[in-house]
């Protein structure tokens, strides 16, 4: 197998799931109509209700949904079962559920006057539905600044060619605000100064870095560090010299390797969190307070933006790199990780060990390539207000979705020839082999693979952060009226990511975020279920999507907290020092159950109303009254 | 502050949909930048020069859409919400808040009045915590 077959495969589908079966939908089921008026035309206000052309709208709603999330799920998903597996689920899920999910839920909002999903939810299910969502809202957001918190400070702390661009995008996203909104800069000009100087920025990280080949067989090879690199070595250096170099909290994480000398069979402590590593999260931290409390076009937009260009270059590089690999590189275009890693694919249960079964645990490791609510969310508050012509929705909703299927793949393919290693370093080493097709250093292309995504992880980290302040201010503001105060609202939210930072085991922290976002899928594709029964339209291509995310998702929100369970919170209950993750674990084991209760409550008033609806629509027509004689 | 009716902002009355009266081609809105896929574009040249053309102008809507829209609309929303607070100052007495004299708000009524219909809208329309500018931001 090779990059090509993939990519073709991967365009395959996108032209076929979208000609053959999202059109027919479209046309048969849902009849979209451009004589029909949309909220856009209707309540024009030239703010929330704009129409605005399909090819826009296309471009608006992909850069909202594709970004960090379709990156990570494909990675972690390929380490924990290989490429075969998760290539199967991003091209079946998205064509049989991802484009659909965020198609009807833009459809349904557009012909309910542009209403958001929970306020449709709240009038078709049940009041209780709103409350529910806006309380996943808010672990969805802690459950992904936890996971992103930690990839970030990770990164920061064991890269150090790193850290240089992500300073420079603090400044440069402070400057591009300046430019765009108080001097009036043209956007073009002021994409090429910050865009241009962070992009050189992350060169200039790894300039002088040099790779010598390991010194045994197996072993990594040895890297020495450039200028920029050395300096920041020092720099964690000289902060791990306040401990003596000794850790300042150790547990053991039974997803990473044990040490080499550890006697076998005994939970050593594999994670040590040193002075330098707590420098970097308080970095981390102070880059997302300034996120959170500046006005949004100061810094939180033009960050974005900055980052949003990073990404695009990368990715589109990476994947002509993919594309041409085979007639240029040919080597580069080889699949070097194994097809399925486990030949069980992880049915199997051992006391003491994660258990990892393919299904649920896949379908909730890949989310957004594949389906996620978030899409759906905010496609029906955003997206929806701003379409001209019903017949706009499948290109811009449908359409973005299977393109970001594509991005998925992308990321998917730069772990398998990575080959090896696991997570952020073997993607990384990915796009290196892709941009070395033309005939960039594989050094320089790595780095720019850390770069670029460090620089998408801590872009929406920070909004993130901004995000559950304003939730919290929501939410809360009007019973303590201490949450409306922002700085508050950031503290809490910070404390409670640096808890699953310095505690979580990344693989479940992640896994517990997918579950979160499946279960709004699940409420989103359920709300446009009971829609359909409402409307009396066929309800067979939702309802089956929606029982398989639902009972699937269910599923994962129980295997998590066994997981935890069984390898954090027993190995570690009697060890010293091991304190925050024993009480991080229990945490989400409370966090999964809270979500496994709150989602039963949906299903339930789901299924009550969608039978309600059937019922009406079995129920015979009265007769037309007669006309007295 | 300027309160010349934009025609830009001007809310337009409904559109008839099926079944009510709808015209065979409404009148064309004022939109966002961009223009569909590009279809059927009048000008000089054959079929192939067309279609290049129409892709050309999709790709650029496209890019448009991923990279200055969402500029555009916030910029849109920064305006509006200021307006809406001018209005509510000259023109409090319509939802009962008497701010300035009477007089001074019949003098100003004509100029607020095109936009008064989208201002109530706005300002009553039950709104949800996702519709904050933040939300829009996050991508995933």
């Amino acid at each position: 197998m090779n990059t090509l077959y993939a990519v073709i495969l991967a365009g395959l589908v996108f032209y076929i799931g979208y000609r053959f079966y999202a059109r027919r939908i479209d046309r048969d089921i849902i009849q979209s109509d451009p004589r029909k008026a949309t909220p856009a035309t209707l309540y024009m206000d030239g703010v929330d209700f704009v129409p605005a052309s399909r090819g826009v709208l296309y471009g608006y709603h992909f850069k909202s949904i594709a970004a960090a999330g379709p990156i990570v799920g494909a990675i972690t998903a390929a380490n924990l079962w290989g490429w075969l597996p998760s290539i199967i689920w991003l091209l079946l899920g998205v064509t049989f559920i991802g484009w659909m999910s965020d198609y009807s839920a833009i459809m349904v909002s557009v012909r309910n006057d542009g209403n958001s999903l929970s306020a449709i939810a709240h009038r078709l299910i049940a009041p209780r539905t709103r409350t529910i969502l806006l309380f996943f809202i808010f672990f969805y957001l802690l459950l992904v600044a936890g996971a992103f918190g930690n990839i970030i400070v990770g990164v920061l702390f064991g890269q150090p060619q790193v850290p240089l661009a992500i300073v420079t995008l603090v400044v440069m996203g402070l400057l591009g605000g300046q430019m765009l909104y108080r001097w009036r800069t043209d956007l073009i000009v002021m994409t090429l100064v910050t865009v241009g100087v962070t992009l050189l920025m992350i060169v200039l990280g790894p300039l002088g870095m040099v790779v010598n080949p390991p010194a045994a067989q197996g072993a990594a090879p040895q890297i020495v560090q450039g200028p920029i690199g050395q300096l920041m070595v020092g720099w964690n250096t000289l902060v791990n010299g306040i401990t003596g170099g000794a850790p300042v909290i150790s547990y053991f994480d039974p997803t990473l390797p044990l040490p080499p000398n550890a006697p076998a069979g005994v939970a050593v402590a594999n994670v040590n969190i040193t002075p330098a590593f707590l420098f970097w999260l308080v970095f981390l931290c102070a880059f997302a307070y300034l996120g959170s409390i500046l006005p949004i076009w100061r810094f939180a937009q033009p960050i974005n933006y900055i980052g949003f260009w990073i990404t695009f270059l990368t990715i589109a590089l990476a994947g002509l790199g993919a594309a041409l690999a085979v007639f240029l590189k040919p080597e580069v275009g080889m699949l070097q990780l194994a097809a399925v890693r486990a030949p069980d694919l992880g049915f199997t249960m051992e006391a003491g060990r994660a258990w990892q079964p393919l299904w649920p645990m896949l379908f909730v490791t890949i989310a957004c390539g594949a389906i996620s609510g978030w899409h759906a969310l905010i496609g029906s508050v955003g997206t929806s207000r701003q379409i001209e012509n019903e017949t706009d929705v499948l290109p811009v909703g449908g359409g973005s979705m299977f393109t970001e299927m594509t991005l998925g793949m992308l990321s998917l393919l730069a772990v398998a020839v990575a080959g090896q290693g696991a997570g952020v370093p073997a993607f990384a080493n990915g796009v290196g082999s892709f941009l070395s097709v033309f005939a960039i250093p594989q050094h320089i292309g790595t780095a720019l693979g850390f770069s670029s995504f460090v620089v998408i992880v801590i872009t929406v980290f920070q909004l993130v952060i901004r995000v559950m302040r304003v939730t919290l201010a929501e939410g809360l503001g009007d019973r303590m009226a201490i949450f409306r105060n922002p700085h508050v609202g950031i503290v809490i939210s910070l404390l409670l990511m640096c808890l699953l930072v310095l505690s979580g085991v990344w693989v479940y922290l992640w896994q517990l975020f997918g579950s979160s976002n499946q279960l709004m899928a699940s409420l989103s594709l359920l709300v446009v279920t009971v829609w359909l029964a409402s409307t009396r339209r066929s309800t067979t291509f939702a309802l089956i999507p929606t029982l398989f995310m639902y009972i699937t998702t269910m599923a994962a929100t129980l295997v998590i907290p066994r997981n935890l369970w069984e390898t954090v919170v027993v190995p570690n209950m009697a060890r010293e020092g091991a304190g925050i993750a024993v009480y991080g674990a229990i945490a989400m084991i409370l966090v999964s159950v809270l979500l496994f209760v709150a989602a039963a409550f949906i299903g339930l008033d789901g299924w009550r109303a969608y039978q309600q609806y059937r019922r009406q629509e079995a129920a015979p027509t009265p007769a037309p009254a007669q006309p007295a004689t | 502050m300027p309160l010349t009716p934009d025609p830009a902002l001007t809310p337009r009355p409904p559109l008839p949909t099926v079944g009510e009266g709808a015209t065979e081609e409404p009148a064309p809105l004022p939109r966002a930048r961009g223009r569909g896929w590009g279809r059927g574009i009048p000008g000089p040249g054959g079929e192939g020069r067309l279609r290049l053309r129409g892709f050309v102008r999709s790709l650029k809507a496209f890019l448009y859409g991923m990279t200055g829209y969402e500029f555009e609309r916030h910029a849109l929303g920064e305006r509006a919400r200021l307006e809406d607070l001018f209005v509510l100052i000259t023109l409090g007495d319509i939802i009962g808040v008497p701010i300035l004299p009477p007089y001074y708000s019949l003098r100003l009524l004509p100029f607020a009045v095109p936009r008064l219909e989208a201002w109530k809208r706005r300002l009553l329309r039950e709104r949800h915590t996702l519709e904050n500018d933040e939300y829009d931001l996050i991508e995933l």
